[in-house]
């Protein structure tokens, strides 16, 4: 879970501008039924000759989707939620093909959470394998891009903030100790060098202590936000997400 | 007595957030174990891929696709005007709603699991659709306060719900099979014969199942074999296995991430 899913891939990165034109393909789809009820009834892919020949080509280079954070939290919660608050029975994938200014669903998957997998396809598509098989191809691949970048990342500001505090802690002691002594560092100035190990040592012991405390501030984080997913209030439920959008790295 | 009056001040909000918390900590647990109980009853990847007329912009809500699916007998699909050739389908989903209930009825792990119901042989219902009663609660009436008690029990349980997304995807499929099949019946009344054989013949469905245990089974509807882009239909179905497999890995490794940070400080 500490574990970057991307440092560990081989795989490139597209550049921004692919990114943005593909990602822009993805959309949420989600009715607001009341003030406090949100239903999610899916992600819709809409792809065109152009998003389809970038996907295809980002396919065969090996590239790898970089989703938005507010994206991916977003399917992390539906992913884990449904409407009435219960574990999601399922998610749905479905693929428009957009040709001028009409739309056609040609292929639909239901990804069930007991590992029942359904994709359907629409018949007419298949007349044309080449097409049928490019259009399968990026539904696919786009399915496979959301579901594998929904693992936790690291735990983003967790170091830096270590860091931070460990360096102010073993600055404030060690400033402590030096102060009262200024005349006796002032004579023998060899006595700096002891202040910098002192301050080292202090710095060092403090990360560490603070490491290990790490796990438990990561458990309480995540119990925080599953927290705020799974209660009634729409005002929690925006906290937790704000909290999983800013802390968890995508 | 200031500071003693600022102490009970103090006391209020704080007990409150201890009656949060722990009713949080209730939830977060129940939750946790529902992800724990469906990943325990994970035995395999099953994959399926069906060709349809048309990709319906079905949406699934629990409760409709329920009160949907609940009522299907021979009288009512007679009565709803589905063609004849499809309403054994329509039937077979109903009776799989039903199975569905009675093992979970039958399953002493279930939280609704009943003991005074066992039955040894779980497919009678399907033996004999008109005289086996059903066990199911009755969508249609509302009025006794028990039945809705239980459907709200039925429907909040993550197994039921998972069994009827799918039931539901499939009747819309049906649905919108039954809309094609009644259109070309008025357009074409005199080919009756001929499209009755279009459709026994046009739902092709290919399917996988990836045990844990390693073992591969491939199913396929016997009228795969003798369809025009049958190369093609083989070929998304096994990039489909290939890609379901990675997908629902990518998920597992989302859910069983945060079921470790949450429970373990690890």
């Amino acid at each position: 879970m500490n574990q970057h899913p991307r440092l560990a891939s081989p795989s490139h990165l597209l550049s921004p501008r692919q990114d943005l034109a593909i990602a822009s393909c993805i959309q949420i789809e989600v009715e607001r039924i009341s003030r406090s009820q949100v239903l999610f009834h899916g992600v819709r892919f809409t792809l065109d000759k152009e998003i389809l020949h970038q996907i295809q080509q980002a396919q065969q280079m090996g590239d790898s989707l970089k989703l938005s954070r507010q994206l991916l939290t977003d399917l992390r919660y539906y992913a884990l939620i449904d409407d009435e608050n219960r574990w999601q029975s399922g998610l749905t994938f479905c693929t428009y093909y957009q040709r001028g200014n009409s739309q056609e669903a040609l292929m639909r998957s239901v990804i069930g959470m007991d590992g029942d997998i359904m994709h359907q396809i629409q018949r007419n598509c298949l007349e044309r394998p080449k097409f049928s098989h490019q259009i399968s191809a990026a539904h696919y691949w786009l399915i496979e891009e959301i579901m594998g970048q929904l693992r936790l990342g690291t735990f983003l500001p967790l170091t830096r903030l270590i860091n931070g505090l460990a360096l102010g802690l073993a600055l404030l002691i060690a400033m402590l100790l030096v102060i009262p002594f200024i005349p006796v560092f002032l004579k023998t100035p060899f006595m700096l060098i002891a202040a910098l190990v002192m301050f080292g040592l202090f710095f060092f012991g403090f990360r560490h202590l603070l490491h290990l405390l790490r796990p438990t501030a990561n458990q309480w984080i995540i119990r925080r936000i599953l927290g705020g997913f799974l209660s009634s209030k729409p005002s929690s439920k925006r906290f937790a997400k704000r909290l999983l959008t800013r802390l968890f790295s995508p | 007595m200031t500071n003693r009056n600022r102490q009970e001040h103090s006391d209020v909000p704080v007990s409150k957030t201890r009656g949060n918390n722990s009713g949080v900590n209730r939830n977060i647990n129940h939750f946790l174990q529902s992800l724990g109980d469906t990943l325990i009853d994970f035995t395999a990847l099953e994959v399926n891929t069906i060709v349809v007329d048309h990709i319906s912009g079905h949406k699934f809500i629990a409760w409709e696709a329920y009160r949907d699916i609940y009522p299907i007998s021979p009288g009512y699909l007679e009565q709803q005007g589905i063609h004849e050739s499809l309403r054994d389908r329509y039937l077979e989903l109903r009776t799989s709603l039903e199975r569905e209930y009675r093992g979970l009825l039958n399953d002493p792990t279930s939280e609704l699991h009943d003991p005074t119901v066992y039955e040894e042989d779980n497919s009678s219902f399907a033996n004999d659709f008109e005289r086996t009663p059903t066990r199911l609660p009755n969508p249609l009436d509302l009025k006794s306060p028990e039945t809705i008690v239980a459907i709200q029990r039925l429907l909040g349980n993550c197994r039921f719900l998972r069994g009827l997304r799918k039931l539901a995807e499939l009747k819309a499929a049906l649905d919108d099979r039954n809309q094609t099949v009644l259109r070309l019946v008025s357009q074409q009344p005199d080919q009756v014969e001929m499209i009755q054989r279009r459709i026994t013949t046009d739902t092709i469905c290919a399917q996988t199942v990836i045990q844990l245990d390693g073992d591969v089974i491939n199913r396929y509807d016997q009228s795969l074999f003798h369809h025009p882009q049958k190369e093609v239909i083989l070929q998304i179905h096994r990039e489909g296995v290939i890609a379901s497999e990675r997908q629902w890995r990518g998920l597992l490794e989302f859910i069983i991430g945060l079921i470790k940070a949450t429970l373990h400080k690890s």
